[in-house]
Parts: C-alpha cells; sequence; structure tokens
C-alpha cells in the first residue's frame, strides 16, 4: 500500500501545485493591498520621524517585490 | 561644455546610437537569433512606462505633494503581480488571434466590430496625443535649461518660430525612426524586435542617469542622506512634506490615484503594445512581474532626497519639475547635466516610439482600413498593390500623430505642470479598463453595453478633466470652474454634484467609472449579443483552457484558390505563400476546397496585418458558411471538461478497485498460509502423539502375550511404558497450553516477585536432572532483588524449559550451561547460555515456531530421535509476551553456543511497595 504512494504523479500533481502556487498569489497581492492601503498608512504616518511614511513604503514595497521574485522564481525552477 | 552643438552631438549620437541598436536586432531577428527572447529584456521593455514624466515629474511631484508620486508606480506593481493570471490571458488570447493593439483586443471581444475598434482608436488617439506633447516638451525645455542656465528657461523659448523650436525637430527626427523600425513588416502582430531592444537600452540609460543624479546630490551636495535629512529637520515646512498629509485628497485621494495606476497601467496603448503584442514567450511574465517592479523601485530610490534638496536650496535650483537638471547645474559639474538631459531624451524617445507605434497601427487598422473596405472598386483594382498602401497609411499615420503631438504642445502645452497631463492621459486610458477587464472574465458583456459604456465614460472624463484643462489655458471661460457652466453649481467639472473636497482625478475617475461600469453592465445585461460575439466571449472568458489552442473555429467553404487571392490581395504574394506553406499541394490546386486549418490561418494572417474586424470582413467575403457558433464552442469546452472529469473518476475508481484486490490477494495469501500452518500443526501432533503411543502398545501387547517373561524384564517394560505415558500426557498438556495461549484464555496471576529467586529456585528444582546429565550448570545472578511483575508458576516453567533445552544442546563432551540475570535499561534479563554448536541467524526465530526440531546433521544420527515435543520454545515465548516482556534467541557471548534472552519490565514502584 505505501509502495503505491511513492509512484510518480507528475501529471496530475502539477494542476495541484499550480493551484496552491495560485493561492500564495493572491495571498501576497492581498498582503500588497494591504500594506499599501490607508488603515496602515494612517497608523504609519502617525508614528514620529519625518520621513517615517516614506521610510514605510519603500520597505513595504520591498517586501513585495522580494516576495514575488521567490515565488516566481522558485516555481519557475521547480 | 554646455554649448549648443556638444549638446545637440550628444543628443543626435545618442538617437544614432539607438539607430544602430534597433537595426542590430531587427538584422539578428531576421538571421533568426533573436535579441529579446529574454525575460530580462522584456522586464526592460516594460519600463518605457517610466517616461520623461518619471524623470522629471516624480520629483516635481513630490516637492508638491509629498509621497503621493509614488502611487504611480504601486499600481503597476499591483498589477504586475497579477501577471500569472491576468496578463497572461491577455498574451495568450493576442497570440491566438494575432492582436494588433488595445483598440483590436476589444474589438475581437465584442464580436470583432468594427465600429468599437475605430471608437477605442479614436479614443486613445486623443487621449494619448497630450502625453506625446509632454514628451516632447520635456526635451524641449530640458534643452533649454540646459543651454540658458543660470537663465530662466522660458525667455527664448516664447519668442521662436516652428522651425526653430528644438521640438518639431525632435519630433521630426523621432518620425523617421519610428517609420524605420516600426513599420517594417505589415504585419502588426509581429515583434519589432529591433524597437525592443532600443526600447531596452533606454531603459538602462534612464536609470542610469537617474541613479547618478540621485548619488551626486545626496553624496555630492550633500554629506550622506543623514545630513541631508538632519537640514530638512531644521526646515519646519519641509518637515512635513512627506507625510499622509500633503497628498492631495488624503485618504481617498490615496486609494484613487492607486486603483487609477493599476488600471492605466493595463490600458496604456505602449503598455499594451510591450506587454502583449510584444510578448515573445508567456513564460517571460514570470520574471518580469517582480523585475519590472524592482526597476520602478531603483529609479524612485533618490527622487525624494532630491526633492528635498531642491527645495532646501531654494529659489535657485528653480522650478521642482527640473530639479533634477537644475541640481547638478547649480553645483557646477559639466558632464552630468549632459548625461541627465541624455537620460531625459531617453525616456521621452521611449515612450513616444512606442505610443506612436501602437497609435499608427490603431490608425490604420481600426480606422482607415475599415473605411478603405467599404469601397468597393478597391477590392477589384489594386491588386497587390494594398499591402504596400498599407504601410504607407502607417507611416502617414505616425508622422501626423507626431506633429499633433507637437501642435498640442505648442498651442497648449504650457498651461499644464508635466505631472498633470500625465494624470490626465491616465485617467482617459482607464475609460478602456471595464471593457477590457469584464469583458475577460464575464461572457454576458456584450458590444453594445460596451460601447456605450466607453462613450459615457469618456465623455465624463472630457468633462472632468481635459475641458477644465482647456479653461485653465484659456480656451474657455475661467468661470466654467468656479461657477459650473451657465452658472449651474452642481455640474461645476471639479465638484459635479456637489462632490467637493476630492482631488480632480479621484472624482473623475469615480464618476466617469460609475457610468462607465453603470452602463456597460446595465445595457449588456438587457441587450441579446450576435452569435459572432458569443463565440467571441467565450473564446475570451476560456482563453486558459487547455482544449482551446487545437480547436478549428471554421467550418465554412471555399476553394484554396479563392483564398489565396485574397491574400496575395491585401497581403501580397510572399506571405500568401508563407500562409500556404503547409497546405498540400497548393501550386494546381485552385479549385480544391480550402481545409479549415488553412482558413484559420488565413484569417490571422490578415488579421495580424489588418486588425481582427477586418479580416473577419475579408475572410466573409470568399467564404460560404460560418465559423462555429457558440454552442459548438460550448460543446468543445463542455464535452471534453466533461470527458477529463470522467476520466479523472475512472482514473480513481479503478485505482480503488486494484487497491482493494491488493488488499483481497493479501488476505487470501494470509488465509491459506494459516490453513497450511493449522495443517502442518495437525500432522505434527499426530505424529508426535503416535509416537509414544505406538511404543505404549507394543509394549502393553508383549506383557500381555508374553506369559513366561522374567519378572525383571516384565519390570522394564512396565517402567517404559509409564514413562511414554508421561511423555504423552506432558505432551497433551502442552498442546492445550499452546491452544489456550493463541486463543488468549491462557489465565495468568501476576504478582510481584523476585526474578532471581525464582531463578535460584527453578535452577534448585532442575539441578538434580543436569548433574545426571553431567551438565556444569553455572549461575551469575547480577541484579537482586530483580522485582517484576509475573506469575511465577508459568515463568518457572519457562525457566526450566530454557535451562532444560540449554541443557541438551550443550557440547556433548563437557556440557556448561550460564544463567544470568542482569538490569538492562528498564528491564531485567534473564539469559541462558550453553556451549553447543549454537544456532544460526537465519534459524534464531524458527526456533519459535511450533514443532521446530534444528536440524543436527552430525548429531541427529548418533542422538536418535530429538530431544522435545517442539513446543516448549513457542509456548515460553507466548507466556513471556503475556507478561509484557520479549523472549528471543541470540549468539552466547561467554560459552560461544546459543543463548537465549528473556526480558521483562521492571516492576512499577507502587506495586513492589
Amino acid at each position: 500500500m505505501s509502495s503505491h504512494h511513492d509512484l510518480p504523479h507528475d501529471s496530475r500533481q502539477d494542476p495541484h501545485r499550480d493551484s496552491r502556487q495560485h493561492a500564495r498569489l493572491i495571498a501576497l497581492i492581498l498582503l500588497a493591498v494591504l500594506l499599501f492601503c490607508p488603515p496602515l498608512l494612517v497608523v504609519i504616518d502617525g508614528l514620529p520621524g519625518m520621513a517615517s511614511l516614506a521610510l514605510y513604503l519603500f520597505g513595504a514595497w520591498a517586501l513585495v517585490i522580494g516576495l514575488g521574485a521567490w515565488l516566481m522564481e522558485r516555481s519557475a525552477t521547480h | 561644455m554646455r554649448t549648443d552643438p556638444i549638446i545637440l552631438t550628444a543628443a543626435f549620437g545618442y538617437l544614432a546610437l539607438l539607430f544602430l541598436v534597433a537595426a542590430w536586432g531587427d538584422r539578428r531577428a531576421e538571421a533568426g537569433r533573436t535579441v529579446i527572447g529574454s525575460p530580462t529584456v522584456y522586464a526592460l521593455s516594460i519600463a518605457v512606462y517610466c517616461t520623461a514624466w518619471t524623470f522629471y515629474g516624480s520629483v516635481g511631484r513630490a516637492a508638491e505633494h509629498g509621497p503621493s508620486f509614488l502611487l504611480i508606480y504601486l499600481g503597476p506593481t499591483l498589477a504586475m503581480l497579477t501577471a500569472p493570471f491576468l496578463l497572461r490571458k491577455m498574451v495568450r488570447i493576442a497570440a491566438r488571434e494575432r492582436i494588433t493593439s488595445i483598440a483590436d483586443f476589444i474589438s475581437a471581444r465584442y464580436g470583432k466590430s468594427t465600429g468599437l475598434g475605430a471608437l477605442v482608436a479614436l479614443m486613445a488617439l486623443i487621449t494619448i496625443t497630450p502625453y506625446i506633447a509632454l514628451q516632447l516638451k520635456a526635451i524641449t525645455v530640458s534643452h533649454a535649461i540646459l543651454i540658458n542656465y543660470p537663465d530662466s528657461a522660458d525667455t527664448t523659448l516664447t519668442n521662436e518660430s516652428f522651425w526653430m523650436d528644438k521640438s518639431f525637430w525632435v519630433a521630426l527626427v523621432l518620425a523617421v525612426f519610428i517609420i524605420l523600425f516600426g513599420t517594417r513588416h505589415l504585419d502588426a502582430s509581429e515583434r519589432h524586435e529591433g524597437m525592443v531592444a532600443a526600447i531596452a537600452l533606454e531603459s538602462l540609460v534612464k536609470l542610469a542617469a537617474f541613479l547618478a543624479v540621485g548619488l551626486f546630490v545626496v553624496f555630492g551636495l550633500f554629506a550622506g542622506p543623514g545630513d541631508l535629512f538632519r537640514q530638512v529637520a531644521l526646515t519646519p515646512e519641509l518637515s512635513d512634506l512627506m507625510s499622509l498629509e500633503s497628498v492631495p485628497g488624503g485618504v481617498t485621494g490615496w486609494v484613487g490615484m492607486l486603483v487609477l495606476a493599476f488600471l492605466a497601467f493595463i490600458t496604456l496603448p505602449r503598455q499594451f503594445q510591450v506587454l502583449v503584442v510584444e510578448n515573445v514567450d508567456e513564460r517571460h511574465l514570470k520574471r518580469a512581474s517582480w523585475l519590472f517592479p524592482l526597476y520602478m523601485l531603483l529609479i524612485n530610490l533618490f527622487v525624494i532626497p532630491i526633492a528635498l534638496a531642491g527645495l532646501l536650496l531654494g529659489e535657485a535650483a528653480g522650478n521642482p519639475d527640473s530639479f533634477v537638471l537644475t541640481l547638478p547645474l547649480l553645483a557646477g559639474t559639466e558632464a552630468l547635466p549632459v548625461f541627465v538631459f541624455i537620460g531625459g531624451l531617453s525616456a521621452a524617445t521611449g515612450m513616444v516610439i512606442v505610443e506612436t507605434i501602437a497609435l499608427s497601427t490603431m490608425v490604420s487598422n481600426q480606422l482607415v482600413m475599415p473605411l478603405l473596405l467599404r469601397l468597393k472598386h478597391l477590392h477589384v483594382s489594386y491588386q497587390g498593390r494594398l499591402a504596400g498602401w498599407l504601410l504607407g497609411i502607417r507611416r502617414i499615420s505616425i508622422l501626423l500623430i507626431l506633429l499633433l503631438g507637437y501642435l498640442y504642445h505648442a498651442l497648449i502645452g504650457d498651461s499644464y505642470s508635466l505631472v498633470t497631463i500625465g494624470l490626465v492621459s491616465f485617467a482617459g486610458a482607464a475609460q478602456l479598463a471595464p471593457a477590457l477587464l469584464l469583458g475577460l472574465y464575464w461572457r454576458g458583456a456584450t458590444r453594445q453595453g460596451a460601447t456605450l459604456g466607453l462613450i459615457a465614460g469618456f465623455a465624463v472624463w472630457g468633462y472632468t478633466l481635459l475641458l477644465p484643462g482647456f479653461a485653465q489655458s484659456g480656451w474657455l471661460s475661467a468661470t466654467l470652474l468656479s461657477d459650473g457652466p451657465w452658472g449651474i453649481g452642481w455640474l461645476t467639472p471639479y465638484a459635479l454634484f456637489g462632490l467637493n473636497g476630492w482631488d480632480i482625478y479621484t472624482h473623475s475617475l469615480l464618476w466617469s467609472m460609475l457610468a462607465n461600469v453603470g452602463l456597460l453592465v446595465g445595457v449588456s445585461l438587457f441587450t441579446r449579443p450576435t452569435p459572432l460575439e458569443q463565440t467571441q466571449a467565450a473564446l475570451f472568458t476560456q482563453a486558459l483552457h487547455p482544449n482551446l489552442q487545437t480547436t478549428s473555429l471554421w467550418r465554412g467553404q471555399t476553394t484554396q484558390g479563392e483564398l489565396s487571392e485574397l491574400l496575395k490581395r491585401y497581403l501580397g504574394a510572399a506571405a500568401t505563400k508563407r500562409v500556404f506553406a503547409n497546405a498540400p499541394h497548393h501550386d494546381d490546386a485552385t479549385d480544391e476546397p480550402a481545409s479549415t486549418e488553412l482558413i484559420t490561418r488565413a484569417e490571422q494572417a490578415l488579421a495580424g496585418s489588418l486588425g481582427s474586424a477586418s479580416a473577419r470582413v475579408l475572410i466573409n467575403s470568399v467564404v460560404r458558411g460560418e465559423a462555429l457558433d457558440l454552442e459548438s464552442i460550448l460543446s468543445i469546452l463542455d464535452t471534453t471538461s466533461q470527458t477529463l472529469e470522467y476520466n479523472r473518476e475512472l482514473e480513481q475508481k479503478s485505482q480503488e478497485l486494484a487497491r482493494i484486490g491488493e488488499e483481497l490477494r493479501a488476505a487470501n495469501e494470509r488465509l491459506r498460509e494459516l490453513d497450511r500452518l493449522k495443517d502442518e500443526f495437525v500432522a505434527m501432533v499426530s505424529h508426535e502423539l503416535r509416537t509414544p503411543l505406538t511404543s505404549i502398545r507394543a509394549f502393553a501387547e508383549i506383557l500381555r502375550d508374553g506369559n513366561e517373561m522374567p519378572d525383571e524384564k516384565r519390570q522394564h517394560f512396565l517402567g517404559v511404558i509409564v514413562h511414554e505415558s508421561q511423555r504423552l500426557s506432558r505432551l497433551i498438556e502442552e498442546i492445550l497450553d499452546l491452544a489456550r495461549l493463541e486463543s488468549g484464555r491462557l489465565t495468568l496471576n501476576p504478582e510481584t516477585l523476585d526474578l532471581a529467586e525464582l531463578a535460584r529456585h527453578s535452577v534448585d528444582a532442575i539441578s538434580r536432572l543436569q548433574e545426571n546429565r553431567g551438565v556444569a550448570l553455572e549461575v551469575t545472578l547480577d541484579a537482586e532483588p530483580a522485582m517484576i511483575v509475573g506469575d511465577s508458576d508459568r515463568l518457572e516453567q519457562v525457566i526450566i524449559n530454557l535451562l532444560d533445552n540449554a541443557g541438551k544442546f550443550a557440547d556433548r563432551d563437557n556440557p556448561q550451561v550460564l544463567l544470568r540475570l542482569y538490569k538492562h535499561k528498564k528491564h531485567f534479563r534473564l539469559s541462558v547460555e550453553d556451549n553447543g554448536p549454537g544456532i544460526s541467524a537465519e534459524e534464531r526465530e524458527r526456533v519459535f515456531e511450533k514443532f521446530h526440531q534444528i536440524e543436527q546433521s552430525s548429531d541427529s544420527a548418533t542422538r536418535g530421535r530429538p530431544k522435545g515435543s517442539g513446543l516448549g520454545l513457542p509456548i515460553s515465548r507466548g507466556i513471556v509476551a503475556h507478561l509484557g516482556g520479549r523472549l528471543w534467541a541470540d549468539e552466547g557471548t561467554t560459552l560461544g553456543g546459543a543463548c537465549l534472552i528473556m526480558e521483562l519490565p521492571n516492576a512499577p514502584e507502587t506495586e513492589r511497595d
């Protein structure tokens, strides 16, 4: 029985992996929207320091790009 | 160094370099060694998004409105993240339908409608001309600043006639460039590889120029970012600049701008051109989806420092829109301003090149071509020359578009700042988004809905953004903005229906999108699409369906001759040959019916050159019959998906069956094994029982018949009978034990006891027997007391059995047996070892099988019968297992013979007390 599970099923696992990949991407898009939108921005804007909002925006942007690169390149090599 | 000849040489030298790169790219493409087959080049070509507006305008916007300039780039970042869903779908459709522009795309989606294509082309033309004007303006202004600094740039600009105007000449040079590299093939859906290579290079140049000026400002003018920000902190009016307060429209304006940038990024004609039409490979989207956002992040990295530095320096830095240029000039550097000028030039020319190619394709395919097709006599009288005509049309429209841009710049361009023009164009282009995006996902969107939505959205955009622009430049009365038309207050363009306090772009976006989406959805729900519309809708919404690629969509009939005639007339002989290349016997087959694939390929070839609407009209003129209707397409999709579903279910079922079959087979095997064991057992038992019974019976018969037998002989025979009966009863006892063990009915009386004492007791019980056999029994008790939980009688039986066995199998001449008791972790181990021949590794488990007798090749003959029933060890193992312990055989470590080890767990503390 266990040997049955070890058989390679590439053809059937691909769409499965695709849909997981898509779910991760959608989560990333939602995260990006959250990071770039007002509720969070208003909080950051209230922090002391004159460039905190600008620093936050660049940081969040870099984070989103980094995560995106990681997701895309990972799936490209698989 | 800032003399006119040097700057002009640099500028035209740079354009010449672009020519060379583009020519090289095209040459390589013709040789089949493409230079744009890399995802990085693709990502760089998308960076045509960053125009002169980014290059000069971002700093201006940051200086005025704080961090809101970033929204123009955060929106596209979000759009690029959707690449695997949205953009991939668009690329897939464009490749299959040979889409040439966004107008063609929308027209094809809504039933290859000529009217809708023309409408979109017209809208794009109106929206984008100001944007082209903006680029020309940027080139002129930056040139003027470079020449006149430190005088104001405007001093010389105003009084020049147009042939002295640099932007006029720039426009003309660009027109030549675009005509050379943008209209080489008639087939607009084919890649402009040279152009894309040149654009990628331009993207690198503008990035390098901007980074150079940024580094210079931060580390040259100031002592690093720390110093810059310290000085800003000392200036109170600047320290609040980068907060949310300086964003126009506040939180609403922020969200509005983000949405606007997202939509415009997808719908701007030049972005559609590089993203979709020029895409060589769908997989490039993956890399581009993060590399292009990274590019945008880098080119914006120094915007805030430059803006703050410029504001700190005050008057001397001049207009914020030109800080990028004036700051290096202010510091007195010579080469850097020229490099910055080249960077700005490259940003502007890149945009103008791609945008003009996209617009000219739209104009020729969506506006001019449908009109030409209406003129019936063209069909007959201009055979074969129409192909040339089309290229001519495209070239003329390139020239006209650039002149239009120049006119706009010359007449009203001065009244707007850079960013304003750009955002007005953005909002106009965004009007295409509902028809495009809803059309991709909602099959119910109809042509009427899309048309009315587009017109309404465009009208609202014109009223709320374009018209006020005219009013500001003095073409209309300024009271329009303050009091509304004819004094009607609620019609004021910037505060429609009294919606006050929003920034003008979000305001315009809200009302135009409300009208646009509202009409698109509302009208679509109440109109009936034509069959062709339904077909196209299904093809677009299901574009990623795996079975769609291979399906041929024509069912009509025509001859190869007619088809080839048609293609020759519009595309020329060479292109026709390419289409017919795969057709069987194409030389003399003019009367043969054309296959459906051939018709599809012919339509695609026509669509790639003339746009899908015109191609459809032309194909319809020779093909009798219809393209597949909606129902057939849906049935293709449905049957394939249903078949796939059935296949999947079947596969699951058969796997399940195979699994169950496997289980059944295993169970059957097991049953057979058990049956075999049972038979063996019965045979063994009968055999074992018969042996003593036979001898008892034999001796009893002798006694019965032999009356004159001497007494001592009779005694001996009786002794044998008693001995054999004892053996028999012991055997039966053992069989009963085994039966109880196996059925689980063996009753044990577990109690806490000392294994050491028990061992000693057992040794005492067997010592006389061992002495008789001459066995030297040695006992080593390393653990005393060894408290365990067990049944003393049964355990004694086990130990005696082990000792007895060991005695039997020990060496014949000098038999030795060693009993050891020791502690092992949380267990006690009792081992019995002999100095006999030992048990081979493969035999060790089998000695615990019922009736197993070790084969003793040499000894069996001399020793006669096996020395036991063969049930002792299985019973012992059963008992020990019942008490939670283990019994196994191992190699003897001390005496070298067999070693049987019994292991029992240490008794828990509570039970010991």
